[in-house]
């Protein structure tokens, strides 16, 4: 079913089509709020905000079709909030140097994956800049997001996603350059 | 398929094993549809300190200021964090009755006393509403609000 006849399912009560909209989007929201580095804590709380709001305001939802764009921009505002009453106040868009001072999440263990190649791949993406590496896990999303929803949740036009996107992958391509020459 | 693409694919199937949504997250979520209120007036937040700017805050206890208006009816809240528990004391204009705080899975009723206060301690944070449920047989939640 397409997202429009599950939001119509939904805003009637239908918890089936509620259920599938929660599976084919949670991972976009969680991934958002993991992109602006908060906690797992921080994390499952803009999850559930950003549900809570479209339960809140089914009946003004006006362009069903767009309602991932809707989902990540509700996302990023509720993780532009935390990270402000959180007294961290500086302006964590827009600012094109990558100085972090923010509180990062606690890395994620690595030492869940077996494959030697995607541990290697999975350090050298925290030592990217904090814009690149919040684009980047925003479209590790699954299922993999549009640049249209992908733009709502960074709040930069849909035009710039594919080549900062690449820029970014350059970027990662060079740090795992630099480290395979190292070891 | 581009490099590109082959490098995005590898970056989400680690995401997919070390860093997926918890279960319970999903469970929430799911459970969110249920948290529906139909009919029901919605009193807007037009306030909140922590989000003002210059407002001064202790480093281990916080007390947030948040404040909810219908056409009818008001509710000034004071929010006051202990670690991951927090304690709401409020007042109510424009209505007496009793009020439910809604937080995570839980909720707790308490009256709203004579003079419009009304005192709730030791909840869990997170997303919370209010409803309010007034002697008249009016009822008003309040939006939303991750405390």
């Amino acid at each position: 079913m397409d997202t429009e006849a599950l939001l119509a399912a939904a805003t009637a009560g239908d918890q089936t089509a509620w259920n599938a909209l929660v599976d084919r989007y949670t991972s976009l929201i969680w991934s958002i709020a993991r992109g602006f580095r908060l906690s797992s804590t921080d994390a499952a709380d803009v999850v559930q905000m950003t549900w809570l709001r479209l339960v809140e305001k089914f009946d003004r939802i006006v362009e069903p079709e767009r309602l991932a764009g809707w989902l990540s921009t509700t996302a990023r505002r509720e993780c532009l909030q935390l990270i402000r009453r959180a007294g961290r106040t500086r302006e964590v868009l827009g600012v094109e140097h990558d100085v972090d001072v923010t509180d990062p999440a606690p890395p994620v263990d690595d030492r869940l994956l077996r494959d030697e190649r995607d541990a290697a791949l999975w350090r050298v993406f925290a030592g990217l800049g904090e814009r690149c590496q919040r684009l980047l896990r925003i479209l590790m999303a699954t299922p993999p997001p549009g640049y249209g929803e992908v733009a709502d949740a960074v709040d930069m036009p849909i035009g710039s996603i594919g080549p900062t996107r690449q820029r970014c992958l350059n970027q990662l391509r060079d740090l795992m350059l630099a480290e395979q020459g190292q070891s | 398929m581009t490099e590109d693409d082959d490098v995005m694919d590898r970056l989400r199937h680690i995401a997919t094993e070390v860093d997926p949504p918890p279960a319970d997250v999903v469970d929430n979520a799911r459970a969110a549809l249920s948290m529906r209120r139909i009919d029901e007036e919605i009193a807007t937040l037009l306030l909140d300190s922590a989000l003002e700017t210059g407002v001064v805050r202790g480093s281990t206890q916080d007390v947030r200021l948040l404040s909810f208006e219908t056409s009818s009816v008001s509710v000034e809240l004071q929010a006051e964090v202990t670690g991951d528990r927090m304690s709401l004391r409020g007042l109510v204009t424009g209505a007496g009755g009793d009020v439910t705080i809604e937080a995570a899975d839980q909720r707790r009723t308490v009256p709203v006393d004579a003079e419009g206060w009304f005192t709730a301690r030791d909840l869990p944070r997170g997303p919370t509403r209010l409803r309010l449920r007034a002697n008249d047989g009016r009822a008003v939640t309040t939006s939303w609000t991750l405390l």
